[in-house]
């Protein structure tokens, strides 16, 4: 960028930060440092020798290493199987694998209630499954649901770069299938499984619905414990110091995380390499086929049943066993307008409103901060920092900051809608700043010879050619926004409730038909979001 | 039409000396070829004189005037890239009418010039297709309609053909000179490929190691070639055998033949054409002995590798020799050259 506005334009992504992120941050600085005006240190003991308090934090990283190395024990083997063997069905498991991430955190909680809830499906076969429904199993199994997939997809990624010459020269030298495994499998594969239970890890750290929902009120993480001081108890000094608290620790991680995983192993990047060598399932002894036969069922029961049950409750009303369309009509109806402070309609409009406004501004900030070489290395740090910040943090920020003016207050969709574009910040950045570097060198400077001066090279070259880059940050940066739920919980008045919140309105009030309906709409949108992202893969501009 | 000048360019990358100060000289409307082989910094160049690239050290000129800090968008050379660099999401039209946009033409003007070009390249039908959509001269075809358009001063082409079928390229080659010497613009033509070169070429410069070693038209290169790279660069023989002086001058001995000797007032390697070697039964001296070691077959002759106690040679022949055949070669004393080792 040439000349003073150019200058200002590539700013722009600074200042949005230091608005909506940084400033925020730095008032709960202020409000976990002083009590009544005055500045003390007295918020830290207070909060933090608190046993309840001391029993959240505990909780905090025990749930998140157990979940972690549950979710890597259990992730390992798929990862393993789906790059390594043909068989029937691979590659609609490969794609239904997806289908957790883009799943929202209360529709995952719903389907767990329903299926091993009381007269759940699984747990009227199996008593003892009600567990998972409830308290410590129940958080850990919905958290391992999430992040076994990612688990997979680490491990997965880091055996395709295993070039099938390599496994071959073994095979040549007579190497056993154990030795084969713990001198080429394991060591290539250590580091992605590490990266992805650090990454499962610090998911877990910040976990919010799950543990607020199906945690009870024995187990609450340190982000429960930050929505309650402020939200029951009114304490901001408190919920400051939890806030920093967590953020400290969040840091902590993220800097052992940067340190000792991107940077040593900086090639584990899913999706390049060449294929691994595949074996079809035929070639298999009869024992092992069965065996991983066995898990494989288990394991795709346990991953899609939860989305499943939500869509079949939606339809089917368990008493009766009759199929109707009653929850969805119930669902538009103002019959439920008590519950939610608004019509379960304008919900939905609102959650697409918010997250469409969201999206927008964070691809429009997003290739701003890209288009600004000069401040790529800044950039591509401070784009990050929301990662390291947790939803009710931000939510209590923003609110702290900006909440409290009248103005702002009356129209908290603004702040709904800032939050969800700081979070979806780290993605569409990164998104739209690959898209931008695969456009070769001698486009632009063909271009540059052609005349262009640096407005034009935009216009006519960049933003054309990393198109497909921008769309798909855009839907991803919009699915983000309808799953997101901490910070909208925390942030939105009656008339601003989303899907997701309705979703949990309708839970609190066990009105699980009504729930259900809203998260298969919540589903069928965002499936569709998804399928549009992917068709827009077939649209590369680089094709010949 | 422009008199191009570089004078003592420097460039290095990453402690790397790509152009250790290079200088040419290209006259108005005339077709250079910077020849070399690859990595000998003949691309670093041309984005130089296109502004791409500063030099570190030296200066570049346009007519006299320093264009060395002017930035290429307002140079006006156009440029034909290596990978052509078409916009691939814009039509053969769209492309080629990019730079006028760029240069504020209006759109009257655009569209005759556009259409100007469609028939010059033969792009006649193919004006809505997107660059995958065209086969490789084509796409060729447009990426110099383009460079062309907005009418530069100053064509550089960086081997424009190098991914190519031999037809195709040999149908460009024709094509391109005829448009140079038709439009009359000054060109700059880069290539590691010495037949290309001497087919298109007004001027030849060599490139080495980051220096220009020789330039001049084709036929004074190829009759006087400066050192043993140029030579060997493009297929002379170049030869070790061993000299002794006699007064004034060096006598070469070929063979243990008392005659068989080449006299020379100068002392260094041979360099003889493949050409001027003549297979015979009983030459007269001076002639060289060799064993065949390689015959590849090339339409009008054959190519044969033979193996010399010093060096091997390249000669060419309408016979078709057997593999491990002793042969002896006359030449004419005054078609050898003595080069610097």
């Amino acid at each position: 960028m040439e000349g003073g506005r150019g200058r200002i334009i590539g700013l722009i992504p600074l200042f949005f930060l230091i608005f909506s992120l940084f400033y925020p941050i730095s008032r709960i600085l202020i409000d976990a440092f002083y009590k009544d005006n005055v500045f003390t240190l007295g918020n830290f003991p207070r909060i933090l020798f608190d046993p309840l308090i001391k029993k959240a934090i505990t909780f905090t990283f025990l749930q998140a290493s157990l979940s972690a190395f549950i979710s890597s024990l259990i992730g390992y083997p798929l990862g393993f199987i789906i790059s390594r063997y043909r068989f029937p069905g691979r590659n609609v498991l490969r794609s239904l694998l997806l289908l957790p991430f883009m799943m929202p955190s209360t529709t995952v909680v719903l389907g767990f209630i329903l299926l091993y809830g009381p007269k759940g499906l699984f747990s009227s076969i199996i008593p003892q499954l009600r567990m998972l429904s409830e308290g410590f199993y129940a958080i850990i199994a919905a958290h391992v649901f999430y992040n076994v997939p990612l688990v997979a997809y680490y491990v997965s990624a880091s055996l395709s770069r295993i070039g099938p010459e390599v496994e071959e020269a073994s095979d040549v030298l007579g190497a056993s299938s154990l030795l084969k495994f713990l001198k080429i499998f394991l060591p290539q594969t250590l580091p992605g499984v590490l990266s992805a239970s650090l990454l499962v890890f610090l998911y877990c750290f910040s976990s919010f619905t799950i543990p607020l929902i199906l945690g009870g009120v024995k187990f609450r993480t340190l982000e429960v414990e930050i929505y309650s001081s402020y939200k029951i108890f009114f304490d901001y000094n408190g919920a400051a110091v939890l806030s920093i608290t967590q953020l400290t620790m969040l840091l902590l991680i993220s800097i052992l995380y940067i340190k000792y995983v991107i940077l040593k192993t900086e090639k584990i990047e899913p999706g390049s390499g060449e294929r691994t060598k595949e074996l079809s399932i035929k070639e298999i002894s009869p024992y092992t086929k069965l065996l991983i036969l066995g898990y494989v069922i288990v394991l795709s029961i346990y991953l899609f049943s939860p989305t499943f049950s939500v869509i079949a409750y939606s339809l089917i009303d368990l008493y009766t066993g009759e199929i109707s369309f009653s929850p969805f009509l119930n669902v538009v109806s103002p019959e439920y307008n008590p519950y939610l402070g608004t019509s379960p309609l304008s919900s939905i409009f609102n959650t697409l409103l918010f997250s469409g406004i969201a999206s927008l501004l964070s691809v429009l900030i997003s290739f701003l901060g890209v288009i600004n070489e000069k401040a790529t290395g800044v950039y591509s740090v401070l784009f990050n920092i929301p990662l390291m910040v947790s939803s009710i943090t931000l939510a209590l920020s923003l609110y702290r900051t900006y909440g409290l003016y009248e103005a702002m207050y009356s129209s908290s969709w603004v702040l709904i809608a800032l939050s969800y574009t700081v979070m979806s910040l780290p993605l569409t950045y990164r998104i739209i700043r690959t898209s931008l570097s695969r456009i070769p060198k001698e486009i632009l400077d063909a271009a540059e010879t052609l005349g262009s001066d640096e407005t034009d090279l935009i216009v006519r070259i960049k933003i054309p050619l990393a198109m497909e880059g921008v769309f798909s940050a855009f839907l991803l940066s919009l699915a983000i926004g309808m799953s997101e739920f901490a910070a909208t919980l925390f942030l939105a008045k009656p008339e601003y409730t989303t899907m997701t919140v309705a979703m949990y309105r309708f839970m609190s009030s066990r009105r699980f038909q009504e729930a259900s309906a809203m998260g298969s709409l919540l589903l069928i949108i965002s499936s569709l979001i998804f399928y549009l992202s992917h068709k827009l893969k077939g649209m590369d501009v680089w094709s010949f | 039409m422009v008199l191009l000048e570089l004078k003592d360019v420097w460039k290095s990358f990453d402690g790397t000396q790509v152009l250790k100060g290079v200088n040419v000289r290209v006259e108005n409307g005339s077709l250079a070829v910077l020849l070399g082989p690859s990595g000998c910094g003949k691309t670093t160049t041309l984005k130089i004189i296109a502004g791409l690239l500063k030099p570190d050290k030296g200066r570049v000129y346009f007519d006299s005037r320093d264009v060395t800090y002017i930035s290429p968008r307002t140079r006006n050379v156009g440029m034909v890239f290596q990978t052509l660099a078409l916009f691939p999401h814009l039509t053969v039209e769209e492309n080629i009418a990019y730079g006028l946009k760029a240069r504020r033409w209006n759109s009257d003007e655009i569209r005759r010039r556009v259409k100007e070009l469609v028939d010059l390249f033969h792009l006649n039908g193919l004006e809505k297709r997107l660059p995958r959509e065209l086969s490789g001269g084509q796409q060729q075809r447009v990426a110099l309609a383009r460079a062309i358009a907005p009418n530069p001063r100053l064509l550089l082409l960086d081997e424009p053909l190098r991914n190519l079928d031999a037809n195709l390229k040999e149908e460009l080659l024709w094509e391109i000179k005829r448009l140079q010497a038709e439009l009359d613009i000054t060109t700059i033509y880069v290539t590691h490929d010495q037949q290309e070169a001497f087919q298109l070429a007004d001027k030849i410069l060599i490139m080495h190691e980051g220096n220009i070693v020789q330039q001049g038209n084709p036929e004074e290169i190829y009759s006087n070639p400066l050192n043993s790279f140029v030579a060997s660069f493009l297929g002379f023989n170049i030869l070790k055998v061993p000299y002794e002086k006699r007064g004034r001058l060096w006598l070469y001995k070929l063979s243990s033949n008392e005659n068989n000797v080449i006299v020379k007032n100068k002392r260094g390697l041979l360099a003889i054409r493949p050409e001027d070697l003549v297979l015979a039964d009983n030459p007269t001296p001076p002639y060289l002995e060799g064993k065949v070691i390689v015959v590849s077959y090339s339409k009008l002759f054959y190519r044969v590798k033979a193996a010399t106690s010093y060096g091997n040679i390249e000669f060419i022949t309408r016979d078709r020799l057997k593999k491990g055949i002793k042969v002896k070669l006359g030449f004419d004393q005054e078609k050898v050259l003595i080069l610097k080792e």
